[in-house]
């Protein structure tokens, strides 16, 4: 073994492919979302930039919830929160790298998504919660590009609106205390007057495992389909 | 939407239409939709629900006499079903006006399972039960 | 030129070697038993599968079955786990339906089911916990019995139907299933061995097939994103907790339609 990698290391170091293992061997597990706002903002901490339509219908979605109507988040009765608010939300998920794919399995619902990374062109029929992800490596970045999502559900929990138009473009990178960090960037001409960008963090938990998340079961029961950050 | 299809096709279609008609209503029992019937129904869609398990086209319907027209729900299968014969989200947009060749409920309600949809410009979609006529759901079924 | 090389490195070094020359296995044509036990890929079950027949039902396991066919006869909608969106692993076992997802690793199987929207993990050579919460999955362990990876399960929750019968399932149930890919590497042969004593008074097999689906993608099966009042109406409930919490609710007119949902104690 040591043989092996002297010639690796003198021929003036690791193929970018062998690198890239290098970094997926630390981005596969299970990961826990740090909290961040009901109301997304931006990586400048500000609202992220409306049209004037969306702005009515975030204003209205706001309004409605605090006095306790969530009928504009499909979550409320198990329906698929989608990308990227599944990331967003209070359940770890589990990275699992099987040859030319990546999966996303979530702890909410049996939620999961497929990421091509054998460059693939997406190609749908109809748009869907959690899109068509493909993804590939730019050094040590994860960059997902997803297509095809539908415009039923929101960007955060408080109803950030989006339509089916939207591209979604993530950056997975690991941050030096061994963190990950998910940088989205939003396009969606239609209620957005601007590309802009989110960004979100998560930490292991040697703990924390992907269960099988029944959702009707918990709201049968009166509880949240979509827990608080505690 | 639908251009004209080979015979091969055409046969084809049947049996992918009465396989997906059996596994639709697997769960179902035969009473919910009289499929020895077929009525023909016109009207505006108010809202098209493109959902799982189930799609529906909320469809209102003149009627001669009366003021109000009359609200009718007609299921048009998963949106995986759909998307194999041919459908996309946005084929049917709210507004449209419509013809629909239905299996209509047993108990008489505003109801039914498309069988044909037939848009203004004459092109037509086919429902999942465009091909069951009538059919009990007993027995194993395996290819 | 010479490098200090820290531990943390030379293991990810190693590691990435060690992936590498994995990967390479199935398509440089490393040795045959390997890539017979490569299960990785996109799979769509062979045939339609709604019925189980000729199964040893025993008095009770009987007593359910007629109790489902006579609520089917009178024209009630017999609801089971699989229509109030809980599906059981065992139902995806007797019932594959559409795309399935193998993703492998050293560890284990992750299996990802389009329809019914489920994720069962298989975890080779390993034990089942001493204390099992009862799940709709299960606890899956897995080893391999030559090139047929042979795969135990327990820890069900009795909330699980086999069949368009609602052939009933309990906590007792175990599961034995035996994956063998053929030698072309074209298809999945799968033999399910059911045992449930409860219901059965024998352990009884089943077949199943795959065939690979590569370059096809998985549609999403969003169960519970409209349940609407025509599903509820007329309804037979298997088990109480099949009954559905939110409904959607027609408008009148132009009125569009709503969802409206009960809470437990309402």
């Amino acid at each position: 073994m040591m043989g092996t990698l002297s010639v690796v290391l003198l021929a003036g170091g690791l193929p970018q492919a062998s690198a890239n293992e290098s970094v997926l061997a630390r981005l596969v597990g299970v990961w826990v979302p740090e909290p961040v706002p009901e109301e997304m903002r931006t990586v400048d901490g500000k609202r992220p930039p409306l049209t004037e339509e969306a702005a009515a219908i975030y204003e209205e979605r706001i309004a409605r919830r605090k006095a306790g109507d969530t009928s504009f988040d499909r979550t409320t009765w198990c329906a698929g929160p989608g990308m990227p608010r599944i990331m967003l939300m209070p359940y770890p998920f589990e990275i699992i790298s099987s040859q030319d794919r990546l999966a996303f399995v979530h702890g909410w619902y049996r939620w999961f998504r497929v990421v091509d990374m054998a460059g693939g062109e997406p190609d749908y029929f109809y748009p869907t919660t959690m899109g068509f992800p493909v993804g590939h490596w730019e050094g040590d970045t994860l960059v997902i590009r997803t297509v095809g999502l539908t415009d039923v559900t929101t960007l955060d929990a408080a109803g950030l609106p989006r339509s089916d138009e939207m591209i979604l473009t993530e950056r997975l990178r690991l941050l030096p205390d061994g963190r990950l960090e998910n940088r989205f960037t939003i396009e969606d001409p239609q209620f957005y007057t601007s590309a802009w960008e989110a960004r979100a963090t998560f930490r292991r938990d040697p703990n924390a495992r992907i269960g099988d998340d029944v959702c009707p079961d918990r709201i049968a029961r009166g509880e949240p389909a979509v827990e608080d950050w505690r | 939407m639908q251009s004209s299809r080979s015979i091969y096709r055409a046969a084809l279609m049947a049996v992918l239409l009465a396989t997906m008609a059996w596994g639709a209503r697997a769960h179902h029992s035969t009473a919910e939709f009289d499929y020895t019937k077929t009525l023909t129904i016109e009207g505006v869609v108010k809202e098209v629900q493109w959902t799982n398990p189930h799609s529906y086209l909320q469809v209102l319907v003149s009627t001669d006499d009366s003021a109000d027209p009359e609200q009718w729900s007609i299921e048009i299968g998963s949106p995986a079903i759909n998307a194999r014969l041919g459908w996309r989200r946005d084929s049917v947009k709210v507004g449209d006006n419509v013809t629909l060749e239905i299996a209509p409920a047993r108990n008489g309600s505003a109801y039914g399972t498309l069988r044909v949809l037939t848009m203004e410009d004459g092109s037509q979609l086919l429902g999942v039960a465009a091909q069951v006529r009538g059919e009990r759901f007993g027995g194993t079924q395996s290819e | 030129m010479s490098k200090r090389i820290t531990k943390r490195a030379m293991t990810a070094i190693a590691f990435a070697l060690m992936h590498a020359a994995s990967a390479q296995t199935p398509s440089s044509g490393g040795e045959a038993s390997s890539t017979r036990r490569d299960l990785h890929g996109m799979w769509e079950p062979v045939g339609f599968h709604v019925l189980i027949p000729d199964t040893p039902l025993n008095a009770a396991g009987k007593a359910v079955v007629e109790r489902n066919r006579a609520a089917m006869d009178s024209g009630r909608i017999m609801h089971t786990a699989w229509t109030s969106c809980r599906p059981g692993a065992v139902s995806s076992m007797t019932m594959p339906r559409e795309l399935i997802m193998i993703m492998q690793t050293p560890d284990e199987l992750v299996i990802l089911y389009e329809m019914p929207r489920m994720i069962r993990r298989v975890q080779l050579d390993a034990e089942h916990p001493e204390a099992l919460e009862p799940s709709y999955v299960g606890h899956s362990v897995g080893h391999w019995e030559g090139d047929t990876l042979v795969v135990d399960s327990i820890g069900f929750n009795g909330y699980a139907e086999l069949d368009a019968h609602g052939q009933p399932t309990s906590p007792q149930l175990r599961t034995i299933e035996k994956f063998s890919k053929s030698a072309d590497g074209e298809r999945i042969e799968i033999e399910i061995t059911l045992i449930d004593p409860e219901f059965y008074s024998e352990p009884f097999t089943i077949q199943r097939s795959w065939k690979r689906a590569e370059g096809r993608h998985q549609h999403e099966y969003d169960c519970m994103e409209n349940p609407r009042e025509e599903d509820f109406q007329n309804a037979y409930y298997v088990h109480d907790r099949y009954r559905p919490i939110c409904m959607r609710v027609q408008g009148e007119g132009m009125e569009p339609s709503r969802m409206v949902c009960r809470h437990e104690g309402q």
